[in-house]
């Protein structure tokens, strides 16, 4: 450059953004909502889409079957009904699990990849508010594959009787128990998930990292229950979020859990897997909040 | 220098967090060998060498501890520094393959050993204190090292084969030995869970009741050994072709 | 330093790479001697694959590429006289500079270790944090210390794969000194670069390589002659084309206009002087620029001007 040019500044009309600025809750809405795109791989190539909706539609299974099987059964004129809704849960636990170890790593590992949480943490939004947008995300993702496959199968089987206004009034108290589990469970699944998957930028790791895990206790607590009488294996119970969900599913639902522990009076130990499952939830946010406090971006 | 890059290999997967997590899940049986020393194994009808070395040994450690170790240790030995480019600098190195191989094979052998032996050896002399041991321990000691270095043989051969070596090993352990070898029972000649529990069968004296393998011993023995044969030599002759991509 | 035969240390015979359908390396010939060899081509030219192709971690699709009167391809005995500086800035973070180049020395065989590993460490000046772990170092840092691995066994032949990434004047100017003692020592030097400066000392020895193809080699003043004083096109947006072209229009740095749509195109025959003119004028105009993009800054442009003259 010339030497004329060394001391000055030339003013090119360089301006600075003097406008109104949206705010915390509007950073905190459009992360969210751009994480849960991703966590579906909106956004992303193809090949992205494959996991959540492939893993999506293997869990509506059931319902689509029973909906067939319905048409043809209630043309007999008998009613068949392959699998009720709290029972749902437990038949999909392995899709749920699948599902979650591979979401969960495209959720927070493409920031802790490129190093893009500098970005995220200068802005008005804070570690806190990642942390729950990421959380909230991935809770959101679980909402779609359990309370899409449940509804699915409400609706289906109402439309099977051909008088759909009739099954809703009849059927109504179905509803809350559905929202409610799908929500319990979401939230405790979720929770877990991003927890293990905030640990490592790679996300083989995380999802290696997820699955080991859940069926490693998975298969404890199945052990522990087929040997061991059942006033022993309350301990274990608590161990795998599979059974815990399945606890409290059930309750929701008035029926009995599978994995039942005998003691004086029902009612105080089912709302144990409610309380399990809300502190095993409080833990995992914990320790997600904590590793996003505590990163170097 | 096999030496030199094994203790290199090994200061790998042994880092901090990895050696910690893999030591929480080498806990899993003997928590469960905890709680069947406390409530006792005998209420629910069946035998406490049962529950050893079915439940316990073959469905936990064998079935599931065993596997995954072998997957994270195996997967990670080679294929971290392939995918990171660090693979370069033991490459770049007139160091012959097959010892390149044999020192991350060793290693992850060793890493895997370290913990799923040691958790099966106090978990199951945990469980059968005071009983009958009918070998049980040393059984599946045995055959857990030899299953620990045909798994581990085959994780490493994957990665030098290809980058989703994580999700195809995955997909072996459950997709292949844990569900087909149920609907299809000629796949667990393939299977090397099976040449697990059908070495711990034979070098135990367990009842038939209480716990039998699908393959015999001789069938097992010798699939093992091709397994870690052949596996070890496909994966020398795939390092020695190994291209660098657009990576390294 | 040459072999039984009389060979060049280094050569490429019409060596080819091809991924499918994409060529990263056609038809490329050339001998690399005694000395510094500067390779300089764009990002994605192909340097990192013959590169590679020399280091023999990938296979010639065509042609051969030797080394020491060797093939490259599947020859491990090879690397003790190969010394491989590789591009990427990943090495094992837990161990420290003095492990790191240790064990380089060990897997090289060498009979004292130790006493190689101090001296590379000090000819590329780390003693200082050889005992901190590398995880922790400056990316210079681990540039340095990935050069004192690859020279621990003194090699007759060196290849660096863009080394100067990210070095600051001060540190490029000692890795080249260090390389020209190294070099007058009669070894076989090669680095890669997309940057032009960096050739400067070395005088004959510029390969460079566009598009897979050597496009030109020799001499890096005239190189960089036809790069800088050809003439240049720039296209400018501003609050005022029409304006500003007319006042453009009386520099003599300019030698030709065209008003469009998309903003205005300027052909200037001297490079310097008119990224100095046109904020000048600009402001006495009062105008704005709002873009400016030179249009053919490319080495592929260099190319086609290089090949049409």
């Amino acid at each position: 450059m010339s030497e004329r040019a060394a001391g000055s500044i030339y003013d090119l009309g360089y301006q600075r953004y003097e406008g109104k600025r949206l705010g915390r809750g509007h950073t905190f809405r459009a992360l969210y909502l751009e994480s849960l795109r991703s966590a579906f791989g909106f956004g992303r190539k193809t090949s992205s889409k494959v996991f959540p909706f492939g893993l999506l539609v293997v869990a509506s299974f059931p319902a689509i079957v029973q909906i067939i099987i319905g048409t043809f059964s209630s043309g007999a004129g008998v009613n068949l009904e392959l699998l009720a809704a709290e029972d749902y849960f437990e038949f999909i636990s392995v899709v749920l699990a699948l599902f979650c170890a591979a979401v969960a790593p495209e959720l927070v590992g493409r920031d802790l990849r490129n190093r893009t949480l500098a970005i995220y943490f200068s802005r008005s939004m804070g570690r806190l508010d990642y942390s729950a947008a990421k959380l909230a995300a991935m809770v959101t993702a679980m909402m779609v594959i359990t309370v899409g496959p449940l509804s699915l199968l409400f609706i289906g089987n109402g439309l099977v009787t051909n008088d759909l206004p009739a099954y809703i009034s009849d059927e109504w108290g179905l509803i809350l128990p559905i929202l409610g589990s799908s929500l319990l469970a979401s939230i405790l699944i979720g929770s877990i998930g991003v927890a293990i998957a905030s640990q490592t930028p790679r996300r083989m790791f995380g999802t290696i990292g997820i699955l080991v895990p859940l069926l490693l206790l998975f298969t404890f607590t199945n052990i522990v229950y087929r040997s061991f009488d059942s006033n022993v294996s309350w301990i274990a119970i608590y161990l795998s979020p599979f059974t815990v969900i399945d606890g409290f599913t059930k309750w929701f639902f008035g029926g009995t859990p599978e994995f039942v522990i005998v003691l004086s009076s029902d009612e105080p130990m089912r709302i144990a897997y409610v309380l399990a499952a809300l502190m095993i939830t409080a833990v995992s946010s914990a320790v997600v909040v904590w590793r996003y406090e505590r990163i170097d971006p | 220098m096999t030496w030199v890059l094994f203790r290199l290999t090994m200061r790998e997967l042994m880092g901090q967090r990895r050696a910690v997590l893999m030591g929480l899940f080498g806990l899993l049986p003997v928590l469960l060998a905890a709680i069947g020393l406390l409530f006792g194994v005998e209420d629910t009808g069946h035998s406490t060498q049962q529950f050893a070395a079915d439940e316990l040994l073959g469905v936990l450690v064998v079935g599931m501890l065993l596997p995954l170790v072998a997957l994270i240790f195996g997967t990670a030995a080679l294929g971290s520094e392939i995918e990171d480019g660090t693979a370069v600098y033991i490459l770049a190195k007139p160091v012959a393959r097959w010892k390149v191989i044999a020192s991350k094979v060793g290693a992850a052998w060793v890493a895997t050993s370290a913990i799923v032996l040691t958790s099966t050896i106090v978990s199951g002399l945990m469980i059968l204190a005071g009983e009958e041991q009918q070998g049980i321990v040393p059984a599946f000691s045995v055959a857990i090292l030899a299953g620990g270095l045909a798994y581990v043989t085959v994780f490493v051969l994957l990665t030098a084969m290809t980058g989703r070596a994580l999700i195809i090993g995955l997909g072996y352990v459950f997709i292949w030995e844990g569900v087909l070898t149920v609907f299809a029972p000629g796949a667990q000649l393939f299977s090397i869970r099976e040449y697990v529990l059908g070495i711990a069968d034979w070098l135990s004296s367990t009842s038939r009741g209480d716990f039998e393998a699908e393959l015999a011993a001789t069938t097992s023995l010798m699939m093992m050994a091709v397994v870690i044969v052949v596996g070890f030599v496909l994966a020398v002759r795939r390092l020695r072709s190994f291209e660098a991509g657009e990576q390294a | 330093m040459t072999t039984e035969t009389g060979t060049a240390p280094v050569e490429v015979i019409s060596a080819s790479k091809w991924y499918g359908n994409v060529v990263a390396v056609n038809d490329i010939s050339f001998e690399l001697r005694p000395g510094i060899t500067g390779l300089l081509g764009p990002n994605g030219a192909g340097k990192t694959t013959l590169l590679n192709m020399m280091a023999g971690f990938l296979r010639p699709s065509a042609g051969e590429v030797r080394v020491m009167g060797r093939a490259a391809w599947h020859n491990v005995e090879m690397y003790a006289d190969i010394g491989l500086v590789p591009e990427r800035e990943a090495v094992y973070p837990f161990l420290t500079g003095h492990e790191f180049v240790l064990l380089s020395a060990q897997l090289h065989g060498l009979p004292e270790p130790e006493h190689a590993t101090r001296r590379a460490l000090r000819a590329v000046e780390m003693t200082d944090a050889e005992n901190r772990r590398t995880g922790g170092y400056s990316k210079g840092m681990k540039q340095r210390v990935k050069i004192a691995a690859a020279i621990v066994h003194d090699p007759d032949i060196l290849l660096l794969d863009e080394p100067f990434n990210g070095a600051d004047p001060r540190q490029r100017l000692q890795m080249m000194e260090m390389l020209q003692e190294m070099a007058a020592e009669g070894r076989t030097i090669l680095f890669s670069s997309h940057i032009l400066e960096e050739m400067e000392r070395l005088g004959e020895n510029v390969l460079v390589i566009v598009a897979g193809r050597l496009a030109a080699s020799g001499d890096y003043r005239e190189i960089r002659r036809l790069m800088t004083d050809r003439p240049h096109t720039f296209r400018l947006r501003t609050s005022d084309d029409r304006k500003f072209a007319g006042a453009l229009l009386a520099d003599e740095s300019v030698t030709g206009l065209e008003l469009g749509d998309e903003g205005l195109t300027v052909r200037t025959g001297a490079f310097s002087t008119f990224i100095t003119v046109a904020p000048r004028i600009a402001k006495e105009q009062g105008v704005s620029i709002l873009e400016i993009v030179p249009r053919d800054e490319s080495l592929e442009s260099v190319f086609e001007y290089l090949v049409s003259r």
